[in-house]
């Protein structure tokens, strides 16, 4: 059989991680609360994750000392 | 991973089981519409993916249920594909998928069963090794937002579309806790009421500044404060001071508050340990205890008797022989019965003295109850007292509350009215309750049980609970009303009194810590909007890095490979994202960009033909499959030419070719069979596979294995090749390799012709040629030669890397070939 070149194996756009693109947006946020929340998005339902994060810090400051 | 095998039963279009081959290089299925060729490619992914994208881009994923069993296979048997695959070493695997109810996939890996496929990646992060064209219009021809959704499928990034989908829906509506939400309608209510008065506007033009303005507003809170109190007043006397201020001026008014007190949780359990103990004191130990006394009045005179006897047995002991009464002398047995008679009384003295403890015991017990019940029942009244001395005020309630409030003071005076007849009963049942305690203690103190007292005293205190019970729950039931009613009227109070102003700085100074803490929380609930717009704008960054720069140009590739010199300059022009006049993103808004001569068009979806947009569908497919690191080396296209004239359909066959000299494994499924003999016949030299559907019933689909090429054919190109002075090294080699082929198909007709045996030429190697010649009775001179043509490949028919064909051993082997072609007839 003719030899025949193989395609290239470098891949163009290999699509990162859901946690390389979060550690990357959380670097360039400058509100550490933004921050917070945004870490927050894991495990099975990430969004009641961090739905739960937003309620914790706003009770967090409504029951800080005076 | 290449596919060597197909093999399906009673799935889709497939009833009974068929088998298909595939070559290592390209594979062509020809078929007529609704002969199941379709099914072929969805076995595939439905065997990979447990779903076909057809039933994943539906609207209605209902009308799909059920359909991947094909309606004509046995309800005894179950339905499976299986596809065996290949590696770089020729080690084979085979992945089998049995369909079970509910079209769940089982797994199993060369018999295993699996939960999973074993492959290297996530199947889900890697493009699909499809080509459809189904796919390719829900890619293009939908509204940007569904591309965009289409885009991030393709390019592996469904994750971050869903993150930024859910951050969105976050910040949108960020879900508040109640006690939270609580704090901040009572804080905006406040502020409400500051900005209704025309002399605190000062403060409400800082608090509507936020946090920022918190600390001006407070100033300003405290400099109203100072002008309204005298000038030496302390900090911490403020407070009181300006209340002091604003209940004489509403004293002048109206004096009382309409207020029913709440039970605490503390009072309710105390409440209920009283009534317990009321209810449960008064039964027959108690009762049994207190009738106990009555023989206390008989037995007193023991203890007068007891006495005299004590002094008596003293004056004995100084004087035995003289009687301690009478002072006549006696003999020992007198003093003897006198010692004994003595101890009697000592015995039953000790039973008087029990009884009188036992009496004091209950006096004790009578008396701590008549306190608890004090204590119970001035607990009760406290709830109600200041709303029931407004009783004599409701007129001038009235006159404040009538006409803006009627349904507050007609509820006020619905609630006296009710509180005060709860409390009449409760008085009722008290004092009766008080009355027959005292009779109780009465009767221990005369001497004069009676267990009927005790009785009617279990039954005021049975009473009395009732009517405790009774008052407590119209309480409890009307505090919230009254407790609204009481605000109502400290407002409107406020206003006819002129200090609305006071009560409203009095508010903040007391929550003035609330205050900070929702100006805090209502900054971080705003600041949700920036956080939405940066995770949108990096979202959509991060698909634009992707479906701009290296894909794009990948596809303008592929686009400039089906361009055909006829094609005006009106073409697709790359992809980008919509942006805002400002030059922001437009999130998740995918432009298909189109140049019309230079210029600059609408959009391609608009603009281009669909031929066109066919065309870049297919590139877009290509450039992804190819740009994407995949254990898969093979391409399944499905019916790429749609609207195609024949130029662009010729120009496609040059994109196939080249998809297989970049390695892959192409399988080209088509409807169209002259196109696909133009592929044949352009793609020759590959040398694959082909199939053709020939007929559908409801077994399935009949499909036979055709000749890549007419022996004829291959024959003269050998000859043009061999006669070429300039043929290369490469074309050489392909010209052995087409008689090694034809000597093959040939071998497989004859042993047709001869032994009526069917055998395909792709299985055949050499001693299996050498086998069926002999068999066939051909002259072993000739075998010999025929299977000379061999000797130089293996198996897989692959020569050696350092092999060169020779020109004069092809021009015999040309020769040899024409020599068993006569003995089949072939023409």
């Amino acid at each position: 059989m003719p030899n025949e070149s193989k395609g290239e194996e470098k891949s163009h756009f290999e699509a990162k991680s859901l946690d390389d693109y979060i550690n990357k947006l959380i670097s360039q946020l400058p509100d550490p609360v933004h921050k917070e929340l945004i870490k927050a998005y894991q495990g099975t339902n990430p969004l009641q994750s961090m739905e739960a994060k937003l309620g914790k810090l706003l009770l967090e400051i409504l029951h800080s000392e005076d | 991973m290449k596919i060597k095998s197909l093999c399906v039963q009673g799935f889709r279009g497939f009833n009974e089981e068929r088998t298909i081959k595939f070559h290592d290089r390209l594979t062509l299925i020809s078929a007529p519409n609704s002969y199941g060729k379709t099914s072929i490619s969805e076995s595939f992914e439905w065997l990979l993916y447990g779903i076909t994208s057809k039933t994943e881009t539906a609207d209605s994923i209902e009308e799909y249920k059920g359909s991947s069993r094909n309606i004509h296979f046995p309800d005894s048997l179950i339905p499976f594909v299986t596809v065996t695959f290949f590696d770089d070493n020729n080690v084979e695997t085979k992945y089998h998928g049995d369909l079970l109810e509910g079209d769940i996939v089982q797994r199993s890996v060369d018999g295993k069963e699996v939960t999973c496929w074993p492959l290297s990646q996530d199947l889900s992060k890697i493009s699909k090794p499809f080509v459809l064209q189904h796919a390719l219009k829900y890619l293009l021809l939908v509204p940007p937002k569904k591309r965009f959704h289409g885009f991030a499928r393709l390019l592996g990034l469904e994750e971050l579309e869903y993150f930024q989908q859910n951050v969105v829906s976050l910040c949108t509506k960020p879900p508040i806790p109640a006690e939270v939400e609580k704090v901040l309608k009572e804080i905006s209510a406040l502020e409400a009421r500051a900005e209704s008065q025309p002399t605190l506007e000062k403060i409400s033009k800082n608090l509507k500044k936020g946090l920022d303005g918190y600390i001006d507003a407070y100033k300003a809170i405290l400099s109203e404060c100072e002008s309204r109190i005298p000038p030496d007043t302390k900090d911490e006397s403020i407070i009181p001071e300006l209340m002091k201020i604003r209940e004489e001026a509403i004293a002048k008014i109206f004096k009382g508050k309409i207020v029913l007190s709440e039970y605490s949780t503390e009072e309710k359990q105390a409440n209920t340990k009283d009534e317990h103990f009321f209810l449960e004191s008064i039964v027959d130990p108690f009762i049994n205890k207190y009738t106990e006394l009555v023989a206390l009045a008989t037995l007193q005179h023991i203890l007068e008797r007891s006495e005299f006897f004590d002094l008596g047995i003293k004056i004995l002991a100084k004087d035995p022989q003289k009687c301690p009464f009478c002072g006549q002398l006696i003999d020992e047995s007198l003093t003897e019965h006198i010692k004994s008679e003595h101890a009697k009384f000592m015995g039953e003295k000790t039973q008087v003295e029990a009884l009188q403890k036992q009496r004091d015991e209950v006096k004790e017990f009578l008396a701590s109850m008549k306190r608890r019940l004090v204590t119970y029942h001035t607990g009760h009244n406290d709830k109600s007292k200041k709303l029931l001395d407004l009783e004599p005020e409701t007129d001038k309630l009235k006159a404040i509350l009538v006409p803006k409030y009627q349904k507050h003071f007609d509820e006020v005076e619905r609630v006296i009215s009710l509180i005060s007849s709860v409390n009449d009963s409760l008085e009722t049942s008290y004092n009766k309750a008080i009355e027959a305690l005292k009779k109780v203690e009465a009767s221990i103190i005369d001497s004069r049980e009676d267990a009927s007292l005790v009785k009617a005293l279990g039954e005021a205190l049975a009473e009395y609970i009732s009517c405790s019970r009774s008052y407590s729950q119209a309480i409890i039931e009307n505090v919230a009303s009254m407790s609204e009613a009481d605000k109502i009227l400290e407002h409107e109070l406020d206003v006819l009194a002129g200090t609305e102003d006071i009560t409203i700085l009095i508010d903040f100074i007391d929550r003035s810590n609330d205050v900070e803490k929702c100006f805090r929380i209502k900054k971080v609930l705003e600041s949700l909007k920036d956080l939405r717009k940066m995770v949108d704008q990096f979202c959509t960054n991060e698909v634009l890095k992707a479906i701009s720069g290296e894909l794009t140009s990948k596809v303008m590739e592929w686009y400039s490979e089906i361009k055909t010199k006829g094609d005006p300059e009106v073409h697709f022009d790359g992809f980008d994202i919509e942006r805002t006049k400002k030059g922001d993103l437009k999130a998740r808004r995918v432009q298909i960009k189109a140049k019309s001569y230079g210029k600059n068009l609408v959009s391609a979806v608009s603009s281009l033909s669909e031929s066109k947009l066919n065309a870049l569908g297919l590139c877009v497919s290509i450039a992804t499959n190819l740009g994407s690191k995949s254990p898969f080396e093979f391409l399944i296209i499905d019916d790429p030419i749609q609207s195609w004239d024949e130029e662009h359909e010729v120009q496609f066959i040059d994109v196939i070719r080249k998809l297989v000299e970049l390695g892959k494994q192409v399988i080209l499924l088509s409807h169209n069979g002259r196109w696909i003999d133009r592929v044949r016949v352009g793609c020759r030299t590959l040398n694959g596979r082909y199939h053709e559907i020939t007929g559908y019933t409801k077994a399935g689909p009949h499909i036979t294995e055709l000749p890549w090429a007419k022996g004829t054919e291959r024959l003269k190109e050998v000859n043009a090749i061999f006669s070429d002075p300039n043929a290369t090294r490469v074309k050489l080699q392909q010209a052995e390799e087409e008689i090694r082929i034809v000597n093959a198909e040939l071998t497989s007709k004859l042993y047709f012709k001869i032994k009526g045996v069917t055998k395909k030429p792709h299985d055949l190697n050499q001693s299996e040629v050498r086998k069926i010649l002999i068999k066939c009775g051909v002259e072993s001179s000739l075998v010999d030669r025929i299977t000379q043509t061999f000797e130089t490949t293996d198996d897989a028919h692959h020569a050696s890397e350092d092999y060169t064909a020779h020109r004069q051993r092809i021009r015999k082997y040309h020769g040899w070939a024409h020599e068993l072609a006569q003995l089949v007839d072939d023409p």
